[in-house]
């Protein structure tokens, strides 16, 4: 699959699932679209255009496993690059096919607004104002093929003479 | 093989010798909870043709978790498409409103038992290590546990945590808890799994023990899990939906950090905001003022937790100042209450009681917080969002929390004892 390039925004450490799509908004798309990590950065909700990235430190998207990351793909967030991810954010959101890559060393140099490109299948990406190119760590394999399926739904169509559960059409 | 608990419960349901860590295995589950399922079923209705979910007896529903009854038309709507679901995809277990916190109620209603795999959509699933379950969340990919009845785990290394010792009185395990996660940290266990063991566990109920498995999610933990003992066996007899076989650890497991505590010197722990593992010493925050006070959640909806709260209410009344709420974990510990008189002693005291639920924690039902206000609970979590704008949530034991009622402020709950 191609890179693509789009700029980045960058939060802190150990952002929870509450800041992106909080409690009770989950129903409420038109308000959880104002609020998404509005706690960190109030330019986000309104600002933030479809091809960003979001670069942040330790932990994204630690918390509460609700589905938070739908609310950044709705934003148009093409893919999370971090130090680290909360686990079921990440396992979450990957599932979403919202790539979600986890990358040692990024936040010290990204800042806000930096031009990125990143390639998800190879794992990489290139900060455009310095040409360098960092190395994502390796992604379980599981959800690289989810992933190449459009997500968990895709993946199980595409299987589904697997499932005894469901109708063969 | 020399494994340790989660390397053992993974090696035998992946039908292997061993495991290795870091490896995917895609394992049978035992047991899948959620508490909310609606975007699931839609899920189904986009995948089409779904006929049942793989073993009905199997999938737990607490739609009663959030809500012990819906505040608007919209929160009834919701439930009635959750109940629908689950008659039409086979779902054997709901537990409807008012019967309590999921997490309880699997434990409570022998849904998992030792050496059991369980995953559930609520990041505290991890409680359930507590009687030797594998237990992690996972929330999304859920959709496909139902489908498949599989999960795929990526093998965790594991970090030992020895508790030793007799704590002084005033210090519940709560405090034992809060302090383990003040060391571990927010992302110390993240990926990996989380063993406890020692004296100190060993002496405490399973709903305390629970307090433990549960608060590993907040170090970022896939699972939070003990061994076993007797009293877990005598606990599973009559209880476990199906017979099991435990799984113990190697006596030469290895564990990638072994953190050794000495409980007996330890002082009342408090969790400030806006983070669960941000704990310091009580006396750090004493004098801070209140606007509410919550006992209970699913690190403290226990029957120990209430009988903590109600030795420190006995004869006193909460401050004019504060709203106390106190909430059991299900209907068989709010049954316990009653006969052991407790009921009677926060009713006195001037607290409200209501039905088992999740309580004030996430803020769904009732009891939801002003602008500016702050709160002192025994629930898991305290982070910002959870409460509206511009509140405070700290988190503490059962003797603070009912100490800090009472003072008006948060206080050393042993100045009541």
């Amino acid at each position: 699959m191609a890179s693509s390039r789009g700029k980045a925004w960058t939060f802190g450490d150990h952002i929870n699932t509450e800041a992106i799509l909080a409690s009770g908004k989950e129903e409420n798309w038109e308000a959880a679209q104002k609020t998404v990590l509005a706690y960190y950065d109030p330019e986000f909700p309104l600002k933030v255009q479809p091809g960003d990235f979001i670069v942040a430190g330790r932990n994204f998207g630690t918390s509460s496993g609700r589905p938070a990351g739908e609310i950044l793909k709705a934003k148009g967030i093409r893919a999370i690059i971090c130090e680290s991810a909360g686990m079921i954010f990440y396992r979450n959101t990957w599932n979403m096919a919202l790539p979600v890559l986890q990358c040692p060393g990024i936040l010290a140099k990204v800042k806000k607004g930096d031009e990125l490109e990143v390639d998800v299948e190879a794992g990489t990406i290139k900060i455009l104002k310095t040409g360098e190119v960092l190395q994502a760590e390796e992604t379980p394999w599981i959800l690289l093929e989810i992933y190449r399926k459009g997500g968990m739904l895709g993946y199980i169509k595409a299987r589904r003479h697997e499932y005894e559960t469901l109708e063969q059409f | 093989m020399n494994g340790t608990l989660v390397e053992k419960i993974l090696a035998k349901a992946a039908g292997k010798n061993k495991v290795n860590i870091g490896e995917i295995v895609i394992v049978p589950v035992d047991a899948l909870f959620m508490h909310s399922p609606s975007y699931k079923f839609k899920h189904f209705e986009k995948i089409g043709g779904v006929k049942s979910v793989w073993d009905g007896e199997r999938v737990i529903v607490a739609a009663g978790h959030h809500l012990f009854l819906p505040s608007n038309q919209e929160y009834a709507d919701a439930l009635t498409f959750v109940r629908e679901g689950c008659k039409r995809y086979g779902i054997k277990h709901l537990y409807d409103m008012g019967t309590g916190i999921g997490h309880y109620l699997m434990v409570e209603k022998g849904h998992v038992w030792p050496g059991a795999i369980a995953v559930g959509s609520d990041s505290h699933t991890t409680a359930y290590g507590c009687i030797g379950c594998l237990a992690s969340p996972m929330n999304f990919e859920t959709t496909e546990v139902m489908l498949s009845g599989k999960a795929w785990f990526k093998v965790p290394p594991t970090i030992l945590v020895k508790l030793e010792g007799i704590a002084k009185r005033g210090v519940s395990a709560r405090d034992v808890a809060q302090y383990v996660l003040s060391l571990v940290g927010p992302d110390g266990a993240l990926w990996q799994a989380v063993e406890y063991t020692g004296s100190y566990l060993s002496r405490l109920s399973i709903q305390q023990r629970m307090i433990f498995s549960l608060l590993t999610t907040e170090m970022g933990g896939m699972c939070g899990l003990m061994e076993p003992d007797e009293k877990v066996i005598a606990f599973m007899e009559g209880r476990s939906r199906r017979p099991f076989i435990p799984v113990y650890r190697d006596d030469k497991a290895s564990y990638i950090r072994t953190i050794e505590i000495d409980v007996s010197d330890l002082e009342p722990q408090v969790a400030v905001p806006p983070q669960p593992s941000n704990t310091k010493n009580l006396t750090e925050v004493v004098g801070t003022k209140i606007h509410q006070a919550y006992i209970g959640g699913c690190t403290g909806g226990g029957i120990d937790d209430m009988r903590m709260a109600a030795e420190i209410l006995r004869g006193r009344k909460v401050h004019p100042a504060v709203r106390l709420i106190i909430v059991p974990g299900t209907q068989a510990i709010f049954t316990q209450m009653l006969k052991e008189g407790l009921v009677e002693v926060f009713a006195a005291a001037g607290a409200m009681i209501t039905p088992p639920y999740c309580g004030p924690c996430q803020m769904i039902c009732v009891g939801h917080l002003g602008e500016g206000e702050t709160m002192i609970g025994t629930h898991p979590r305290n982070l910002p969002g959870r409460a509206g704008t511009n509140t405070k949530i700290y988190l503490a034991s059962p003797y603070a929390t009912a100490a800090a009622a009472v003072k008006g402020e948060i206080v050393d709950p042993r100045m009541y004892l």
